[in-house]
This record gives structure tokens, sequence and C-alpha cells, in this order.
């Protein structure tokens, strides 16, 4: 039973540390632009496969490696603004169908690379070890992760409050036209923002997957789902929301794995029925607001 | 000749500001009134909550002695109040006849449309507005002042005895005005009931016979527009913004 | 009033179809049903009618899938991610009744089309509140639901698990039959749709897509407008899932409830021109067709990549889709060449 118990901390934990780095990407780019970029579960995914071909061409530079795919998936996010999001930003609706073409485009090109079959990278681990703690092991890489999580939260808190870019980012997700009349750049805000998301989104895959698995290249959906899941619970556009969000969501969803019967296939369903009822009872979610705090 | 709005202490909060305060006001049937008050006064913020886009924090909307506080903004429309926006809104991609016809499916409007049919009675308030020439065209070519009238006639579609114009003059031309200022004056004359607001006094000076003020979500005075024009509070309102705008 | 108007609608339908087929897009249209009636009979041999054929079966299956989505989206601004629902929900409500109840298939059908009325109606109450992107997550999000319920092993007692139901009697044993009747069902959907969308009540859908603060304004009851707007569409998307299930033999849930088919709806009626419906048409059959030969050239494998290059330049370059300017220069060089 207790076993039980710091399991499911644990996993919520964990859990929630790379939810709320994935949907911290993705609900900044909601703060600042009123878009949504449904390509954002697919950087995740694709930092994953992106480390599986660096061991199979340079598989003895490791490091060097996870800083490259890093810097590609970055690139693919700015990219991804410049090209498909600046020119259709007008219309919600079609940056929602473009992201979703390109998080498509990106999964079949994994698919037809990789297959489908389940894969692990778990050569990119920095800690191999498990820590006991009251019987239950704990994965060392994974508390490694979830430390690291709270810091890139934390520095990102700093950056947003203090630096000059998060005052633009905060300005603009405020009020863009005011923002414009005061000298900021609206455009050049929203492209660093969506190159921050996907630079979230690759360090946590980089630092998280290793000890996870690649399940397939769909994986992406259900990290959208999930991190989309967090970012409605949290409220759209809430930094602080995005965090709490993921983990409460973490905890539902291992408590689900851990105490109901047939957990782990109900675990799937967690996201979505939370998507579910928060839409129909307080669509807001818990600190909706449109601006960014 | 009752009180066809009754507006009891209407309080509206947005977070940490407060839109509208304690407002009251009456307006009887028939009256065509004016609600001024500089920009950012809460005007639009009083519409909204007549007309249902927004709920009020508190107090009381009676319209025709039926309480409408809170209720959706089409459940409001067919007892009989219908408005236009401030930012001109239509559907960009129907025809003017069709953006009429469509106000006049609801309830109230198929009402009054009976007898002749939606098309011919869609056409009609086309005509009466002066638009029926462009009845195929739709609203994306049309001049602002046009759009305006637009505006007025997807309202009339609806039947209302009360209409509320926002702002209805923003954006027009001299001869725009003078264009819509004759078609809003027959409206009254017909016995629709009109509640107008501006924050340009000079319009609203010489057109109706009684004028609300506020500022900053608060009731100033309720008077003829001479009697406002003079009132200590209104003139510091508006002189903090530029005294061009009272002349 | 209303049945004397319906008297007068009826005695134009022919003068209506005079002029209609007189004009380019009418002619065209007459033109592509006439090829279409004519097809299953150009030839005997059975690789035609037991494989081609099919394919257009199939795509007309599809067009029918596609117009249901477009109804939602391109007429009344619901924006749909998740229209594999409908879709899925007909097929296995169809193939439970033949295989577990014996029901005739006709009436199995049109159940599977009314059980997915239903789920509009359950399904567009919660998410009507929602609008542009959150609606279409909404709906994605529903429709991962039904996918993941159906696959669980743990409840393939209800649901029949991945293995789904098989061994489905086809609409008809002989394929060109077949093909026969899902062209008039298409053709009978397609004109219910069109008539549905230029009727007093498709302005209203119309008015809500453009400006649902201003249609509420106007008096409309935009919400009870926008739950009808999901169960029209439900139904011919069911009418299209049951006739799937039919024409597959089978269901389960990744071919009847999968995000690929909600894909192929958003795909096929935006290549075509988002509120045109017939264009919904259009972009069936290029994809279908499309997708069939790049299978026989042997590229299976990137059949979904080009697809979604496709779908990503089309709605990057031009949001009316890419068939429908194509049509307007054809007409243009159309009318050159006839003097006008």
């Amino acid at each position: 039973m207790i076993e039980d118990i710091i399991n499911m901390i644990f996993n919520g934990t964990l859990n929630g540390a790379v939810l709320s780095l994935i949907a911290l990407g993705y609900s900044l780019v909601y703060g600042v632009g009123h878009i949504m970029n449904l390509a954002h579960g697919a950087y995740f995914m694709l930092t994953g496969y992106l480390l599986l071909w660096g061991l199979r061409i340079f598989p003895g530079l490791l490091f060097l490696n996870v800083i490259f795919v890093v810097a590609i998936v970055t690139i693919i996010g700015g990219l991804t603004y410049i090209l498909l999001i600046k020119p259709l930003q007008d219309s919600q609706v079609g940056v929602v169908l473009i992201t979703f073409g390109l998080a498509f485009a990106i999964e079949q090109i994994v698919l037809i690379n990789f297959g489908t079959d389940s894969v692990s990278i778990s050569k990119y681990l920095i800690f191999t070890e498990t820590t006991d703690f009251l019987g239950f092991p704990m994965a060392d890489q994974s508390i490694f992760f979830i430390v690291m999580s709270l810091a890139i939260v934390s520095l990102f808190a700093l950056f947003i409050s203090k630096s000059k870019l998060g005052k633009s980012i905060r300005a603009v997700s405020q009020d863009r036209e005011a923002a414009v009349l005061m000298g900021i750049n609206a455009n050049r805000t929203l492209f660093y923002t969506v190159v921050i998301s996907a630079l979230l989104a690759s360090v946590a895959g980089s630092l998280y997957l290793p000890g996870a698995a690649l399940t397939g290249p769909s994986m992406g959906w259900s990290y959208l789902t999930s991190s989309f899941a967090v970012v409605i619970l949290g409220g759209m556009g809430s930094l602080v929301g995005s965090v709490v969000g993921g983990y409460i969501v973490g905890f539902l969803t291992s408590f689900t794995s851990v105490f109901i019967p047939n957990g782990p296939s109900w675990a799937h369903l967690v996201p979505l029925i939370v998507i579910l009822i928060v839409l129909i009872i307080r669509p807001r979610g818990l600190f909706g607001k449109k601006e960014i705090k | 000749m009752g009180i066809i709005l009754e507006v009891k202490n209407l309080t509206k909060k947005f977070g940490g500001l407060t839109a509208v305060n304690d407002f009251s006001f009456e307006i009887k049937r028939g009256e065509f009134i004016g609600l001024i008050g500089p920009n950012g006064a809460g005007k639009t913020t009083v519409f909204n909550l007549i007309s249902g886009l927004e709920k009020p924090n508190s107090g009381s909307i009676r319209f025709d002695g039926m309480d409408i506080t809170g209720l959706r903004p089409y459940k409001i429309v067919n007892k009989g109040v219908a408005r236009t926006f401030q930012i001109v809104r239509s559907f960009k991609y129907l025809t003017l006849l069709q953006n009429i016809s469509v106000s006049c499916q609801s309830h109230r409007g198929k009402e009054a449309s009976k007898g002749v049919g939606i098309d011919k009675y869609a056409s009609s308030i086309l005509a009466s507005v002066g638009l029926v020439d462009k009845a195929r065209i739709p609203p994306v070519i049309l001049p602002h002042g046009d759009l305006r009238k637009l505006q007025i006639g997807k309202a009339l579609g609806t039947n209302p005895e009360l209409l509320l114009l926002d702002e209805p003059f923003s954006g027009l031309s001299h001869e725009e005005q003078q264009n819509l200022t004759d078609l809003i004056v027959k409206l009254n004359d017909d016995g629709l009931t009109i509640f107008m607001t501006g924050h340009v006094l000079r319009e609203l000076m010489t057109l109706v016979p009684r004028v609300i003020a506020m500022h900053q979500g608060k009731f100033i005075i309720d008077g003829t527009p001479q009697e406002v024009a003079n009132n200590k509070i209104v003139l510091e309102a508006y002189l903090g913004k530029g005294s061009e705008e009272f002349a | 009033m209303l049945i004397k108007e319906f008297q007068e609608k009826i005695t134009n339908v022919p003068n209506y179809l005079k002029s209609w087929v007189k004009t380019f897009t009418g002619g065209l249209t007459l033109f592509c049903l006439l090829s279409l009636l004519i097809l299953p009979f150009l030839s005997q041999n059975l690789n035609f009618t037991h494989v081609f054929l099919r394919v257009f079966t199939l795509a007309m299956i599809y067009s029918i899938f596609a117009a249901s989505w477009d109804f939602l989206t391109g007429i009344s601004g619901q924006i749909s991610f998740g229209h594999a629902i409908f879709f899925g929900i007909a097929g296995y409500i169809c193939a439970y009744l033949i295989s577990y109840l014996g029901y005739p298939i006709w009436i199995a059908i049109i159940m599977g089309a009314l059980g997915a009325v239903l789920a509009g109606f359950f399904i567009g109450i919660p998410l009507l509140r929602l609008k542009g992107p959150y609606l279409a997550l909404g709906t994605l999000a529903f429709s991962l639901v039904f996918l993941k319920l159906f696959l669980m092993g743990s409840l393939s007692d209800i649901f029949f698990g991945s293995e789904g139901i098989s061994a489905l009697p086809k609409l008809s044993k002989d394929p060109v039959v077949e093909y026969l009747i899902l062209l008039i069902l298409m053709i009978i959907t397609f004109i219910c749709i069109i008539q549905i969308s230029k009727s007093k009540f498709g302005t209203i859908l119309k008015s809500i897509r453009d400006d649902e603060t201003g249609a509420e304004a106007s008096g409309i009851n935009t919400t009870r407008f926008k739950v009808y707007a999901f169960m029209l569409s439900a139904l011919f998307a069911g009418i299209a899932g049951s006739c799937y299930a039919l024409f597959i033999t089978a269901v389960n849930p990744t071919g009847n409830y999968g995000t690929v088919i909600s894909f192929f709806a958003i795909l096929m009626a935006s290549l075509g021109g988002l509120t045109t419906i017939t264009g919904a048409a259009l972009g069936a059959f290029f994809f279908i067709l499309v997708e069939y030969f790049l299978i026989v050239a042997g590229a299976a494998d990137s059949v979904y990549l080009i697809f979604a290059v496709i779908l990503i330049v089309v709605v990057r370059f031009s949001k009316q889709g890419i068939l429908k300017p194509l049509l307007e220069r054809i007409k243009d060089l159309w009318d050159v060449l006839l003097g006008r």
C-alpha cells in the first residue's frame, strides 16, 4: 500500500514535471499570439526520434547529439512561425489547420523512417541507477528530470518578469495594439515565443524520453492532448496555470494508473476527460485570463 | 405612455475596474434620449448590460415591466430591445437582404412578417433605410455610412420597441451624418423609442430633447441638453480631455 | 402559406434545371454525373469492376462524409476535428445491428445514421460554448476518447476491442450495383445539403458563422441552431459511416474512429473549397484516386505524407481551396472560347 502511494506521488510528480514544460510553451504561444500550434506535440516526439537517429549515425557523440537535436527542433519551431503561422495570423482556423497538417507530416516522416515499434533511447541517460525509497525504486534520471524541470520553470519565471524580451512577451499578451504603439515589435516577439516554446519542448524531450521510451510516432498526439488538457485546466495563457495544471493532470494520471482496476489503459483517457469536464463546467480553467501572469 | 426601460443600481466590475457604478435611470415610451460621457465613461458597457451581452454584478433592468436582467441576448431582442454596435458588424458573406432576413427570422421578426413573407418584409426594411438598390450586394464593398444604415436595418428586422444606438455617427462624413440623422428622427417620429450614445456633445445637443450624462461609470445628470452642457461636473469631465470637444 | 411556396418551387424545378444546365458549373456537374453513370458499364473486366470501380465507390462515400464536414465547418462555422466520431458510431451501430441482431441492411444503415445524429446532439451540447480552435480541439478530444475506449482490451466485451466486428455483408454482391447505390446516395445527399444551405435556415447558420454575437443580437437562439447544425452534419456523416462499414465489410477502432478519417474530411473539403459543398466531392475524388495511384505505383507509405503536404500548401496559399479558383480559370477560358 505504502509502495503504491509512493509510486503514485513519484510518478505524478514526474508526469507533472514533463507536462508542465510542454504545456508552458504551448500556453505561451497562445497567450502571446492567440493561436494554437498543433505541431507542439510533434516537436517533443521529433526530439526523441532525432536522438534515436543520432544514435545510429553518431553513436559516440551523445552530448553533441543532444545539443544538435535541440537546436534543430528549435529552428524548426522558428521556421514554423515564419513560413506557416505568420502568413496566416488573421485566421485562427487557418493556423490550426496548417499546424495540424505539419504535425501530421512530421508524424508521417518519422513513421516512414522508423516504423511504429517502441524504441528506447536509454543510451542518453545521464543517470542509470535507481534510488530506493521505502522499498520503492526511483530512477535517478527521473529525479534529475524533476529537479531540472523545476529549475527550468523557475528560470523561465525569472526570464518573463525581468528580461526585456520577457516584458515584451507580457505586453503583447495583454494588449497587442498597445504594445505595438509602445514600440514593441509584436511579430518578432511572437517569433521568439514560438522559438522558445519549441526549445522548451525539445529540452523536455531530451531529458525525459531517454528514461521513458519512444512509443511510436503517434505519441506526439498524446502529448499534445495532454498539453491541451493542462492548458485548459490551468487556463489558456496563464503560465502559473500551465505548471499547476501540469502537476494536477500528472497526479490524476498516476492515481488512475495505480489505483483504478485496469489503470494503465484508463490512464490514457484522463487528459481527455479533464478536457471535457473543464470545457463543460468552467471553460476558462483555474487561472484563465488573457494576459500572461 | 408608460415607462419602457427602468434601470436600477446597475453595477458592473471587470476585475479591479468598476465600469458601471450604481447607475439608475428611466426611459418613457416614445422618447428620444442621448447618453453622453467621454471615452471610457461606460456607455457601451451600459448598452451591453441592457442588451444582455454582459451580466451585471448587481442591479436590475426592467423592460416594459418585465425583468430582463442577465437574460441571453436573443431573448432580450425577442422582448423588443434591439441595438447597433459601436464597431460596425455585419454578416460578411451574406447579401444585404440576407443580413436583414436573419433578424426577420427572430420570433418577433417572424410575427411581424407573417402577412407578407420574410423576403418582402426584409426588402421593405431595406427600403426604409435607403439601401434597397444594394440588396444583392455583400457588405464588404459598402461605404461606412451605408454600413451604419445596414446595422439599423438589421435591428429593425426584429421589430423592436426600443432601439439602442451605440455611437451611430462615428466615422461618418457630414453628409452621411445628416442622412442618418434624418432616418433616426423619422423612426422616432413613427413611435420607436430611441436611446443613443455619443461622446461629442455637438451632434446630440440639437438632436435629442433629453440627455443623461455619465463619467467613470457614475451617473452625473439627467436633463435637457442645455442643463447638461452647463453642469459643472460634465464640464470638468470633458474639459480635462480638451475643450474643443465641448463647443 | 408554406405549402403554396413549396408548390411553386416544385413547378419551377424543370425550368430551374434547364437554366442551371446552361451555366458553366451546371453543365460541368451534369457532365461529371453522366460520366460517373456510364463508367461502370465501360468494361466487363473483373479487375476493373472489382478493384477500379470500388475506388470510385469509396470516393463517393468520402464525398458524402466530406460534404457533411463542410456543412458543419464551412457553412455553420463550427470547426470539427473529430468528425470520425459520427462516421465510426454509425458504422459500429450498423455493424452490430446486422451481425448480432440480424437487422436488414437498410434499416441498419438508417439506424446507424440516427445513432450518429444522437451523438451529434450529445456532443454538440457540451461543446457549444467553444469557438474556433477550442471547438476544434474539443471535437478532437472526443474522437480520441472514442478511439481509445473502443481500443481498450479490458472493455472488449462491450466495445469489441481492436478486433471490432467483421464479416459484414456488402451493400450488394455486385460491385456495379454497389457503385450505383452510392452514386444515388451521393446525389441525394448533395442536393439535400445544398438546398439546406441555400434555405432561410441555412442563412441563419451562415450568419452564426460570420458573426455569432451579431446573430444573437438579431434575435437568433444561436445555441439551438448550432445543435441543429451538429445533428444534420452527423446524419450525413453517419450515412457515409454506415456505408463504409458495409463497403469494407468490417468495423474496427482505427479503421472507423481513426484521426486519419477526421483528417481526410478536413483535407478533402479544404482542397475543394470550404463552404462550396460540391468542392467536397471534388476533393474526395481527387484524394481517393491519388491514393489509389500512389499505392499502385508502390509509394503506399508516402501517401499520407504527400496529403499532409498538400494540406499545408493549400491552406497556406489559398483559403478558397485550389479546385475552385482553378475551375474559375477554366470557366473564364470557356467564356472566352464561346465569345462572351
